[in-house]
């Protein structure tokens, strides 16, 4: 109960927050377009509600939003805020999940190989493999991997997001970055769990080194793991600006940049908001696991 | 071994970015119309961009402006951090509160999303007439409130931490003030752990500024960062990939300097620490 009143002051907070600093922008909605008279611009304007004092405009927003309405956007006239996100949000929610899975079974995988192949040639080739993943720039890795595998081998189309196909490069290209973090993390608690005094009686009753890896190793590193999830996922929603550039996805990027651009307000609080709830929602739910699989975490 | 590799080549990004009008053979915004995209060749190392703008020169002065900006957002939020965060640790109660909902708040934003609002935030306010100034001016401010939250935060756990220690107990028994407790005692013992955060922040901050320019909403051509470069690079792809190579390659080595050196610090300073203080 504490915790979605949290919630909900949460949101109010950033609502407010952002609705403040958004009428500090310089510049107002209407101003790029020329063709717009005088009067028209001030019956926009009314149409609007630009013209009501700020904090008029505050409690009617505010108000809406309690309702469930994020208004209507300014660019595109006459369509809703809520519209434009059902449209483009289950494509960056997608890119995002797919991203997310890979990077954690992927990571984990060869976290936990690099721990049992320490000192070997598998380990150090990991250990590299995750420094340039964490360093490398989404605008280098993305043009790379449509280099190589669409214009050079044609094996996957280098643009857009329009079926199974045309996931997998966006994937990687995001997923590079969360996977390094996920190996560097893993390797670094299973290399400390390994020598740990557990670990020695396990071998010492007769496990082998997979089943010292897979079962112990493997369980008492997820829950590092879970604590960084929040970050994680901040970081996937981050990347995906980048990633939805790069390949041309039909995402909420791209709306996000032109709203900015544009002065759209109202959707660009829309995007806004709905980023902030998932990332909360995210991060709450990670706490909630986390206290399941380890109770001392939940004091 | 990769720790010397990696010293020695930031230490040649610096220099190159020092005395960039000295290294480019050309100026980052003369156009030549008869030699537009250019591959890689004698006169133009790393080729000529759609308005024949010198690439390898546009490099070089970009590397001025993007390890001005990491250096300087780091070391601003850095200052910041350990004010705010001393505060907050060392006499706790409103400020400490306040602090920690701020980050909380700040924390439930994607950082990129953050950053494009706080940089046109900034755009509100005119420093300079000079775009140079007035673009590299609004990343600043924007990276810096970013940065210096999480500073804040990490140097805020540690003096609890270390304010408990019989040390410090000490010096305040014998009636030290707080500031020079915090100086004096504290901060060096913390030192450490500031050093690595500053090393991480760095190439997280080049990197952001890179991010928000391939977007198109940090700084304009024909200003020259690495971000600014890859923006214009990579829209010819197919035709031309040296312009979105390049910028990228360098900007991907130098984070790897960074992080090989971080990491090398860490491990030095303190081999336990774990990686949890990342975010981005």
């Amino acid at each position: 109960m504490k915790k979605i009143f949290q919630f909900f002051l949460t949101i109010f907070l950033i609502a407010t927050l952002l609705f403040f600093m958004l009428r500090l922008l310089p510049g107002g909605p209407f101003d790029g377009d020329i063709a717009l008279t005088a009067e028209m611009k001030t019956h926009v304007a009314e149409k609007y509600k630009l013209d009501r004092p700020v904090y008029i405009q505050y409690f009617s927003y505010m108000n809406s939003l309690i309702h469930g309405d994020l208004g209507e956007s300014y660019k595109f006239e006459d369509r809703k805020v809520v519209d434009i996100l059902k449209e483009t949000l289950p494509v960056t929610f997608a890119l995002g999940l797919f991203s997310l899975i890979f990077s954690y079974i992927v990571g984990v995988g060869l976290g936990i190989l690099s721990v049992g192949y320490r000192g070997k040639f598998f380990n150090s080739a990991v250990e590299l493999f995750a420094n340039m993943g964490s360093s490398i720039p989404t605008f280098l890795a993305g043009p790379l991997l449509i280099f190589l595998f669409s214009f050079h081998w044609d094996l996957f189309p280098p643009a857009l997001w329009d079926g199974p196909r045309y996931y997998i490069l966006p994937v990687i290209a995001l997923s590079l970055r969360p996977m390094s973090l996920i190996i560097k993390l893993v390797r670094t608690s299973g290399l400390e769990n390994i020598s740990s005094d557990y670990v020695q009686t396990a071998r010492a009753k007769g496990a082998n080194d997979s089943a010292v890896l897979f079962k112990h190793v493997l369980k008492n590193s997820l829950i590092p793991l879970l604590s960084i999830s929040g970050s994680l996922f901040a970081q996937i929603l981050s990347g995906s600006f980048l990633v939805e550039q790069v390949f041309a996805i039909p995402g909420v990027a791209r709306h996000f940049v032109e709203s900015v651009i544009d002065r759209d307000y109202s959707l660009l609080m829309g995007l806004t908001l709905v980023y902030a709830i998932i990332l909360i929602t995210a991060n709450m739910t990670m706490d909630k696991v986390a206290a399941i699989i380890d109770p001392r975490l939940s004091r | 071994m990769k720790y010397k590799a990696a010293l020695i080549f930031l230490f040649c990004i610096l220099l190159i970015a020092l005395l960039a009008p000295l290294i480019a053979p050309f100026s980052y915004e003369v156009q030549d119309l008869n030699r537009v995209l250019l591959g890689p060749n004698k006169i133009n190392w790393m080729g000529t961009d759609t308005l024949g703008r010198d690439l390898f020169s546009r490099i070089v002065y970009g590397a001025r402006v993007s390890l001005l900006i990491g250096i300087l957002t780091s070391l601003l939020a850095m200052v910041l951090g350990i004010i705010l965060g001393a505060l907050a640790g060392y006499f706790g109660g409103v400020l400490d509160d306040i602090l920690t909902r701020l980050f909380d708040l700040i924390q439930s934003i994607p950082t990129l999303v953050l950053m494009i609002l706080l940089s046109v935030f900034w755009s509100r306010y005119k420093v300079s007439n000079d775009y140079h100034i007035q673009g590299v001016f609004e990343v600043v401010a924007a990276l810096s409130i970013i940065s210096w939250i999480g500073i804040a935060r990490m140097v805020r756990g540690q003096i609890i931490e270390v304010k408990q220690r019989d040390y410090v107990s000490a010096a305040y028994a014998m009636g030290g003030q707080p500031w020079r407790i915090i100086l004096k005692h504290i901060l060096p013992n913390i030192m450490g752990s500031l050093v690595v955060l500053l090393t991480f922040q760095i190439p997280t901050n080049i990197m952001l500024e890179s991010f928000l320019s391939f977007i198109g909403l940090g700084l304009q051509p024909p200003y020259s960062s690495w971000g600014v470069l890859a923006n214009e690079g990579w829209k010819s792809l197919r035709s031309d990939p040296h312009l979105i190579l390049f910028p990228g390659l360098i900007l991907f080595l130098t984070m790897m300097s960074f992080n090989y050196i971080g990491d090398g610090l860490r491990n030095y300073l303190d081999p336990k620490w774990q990686i949890k203080n990342f975010r981005h």
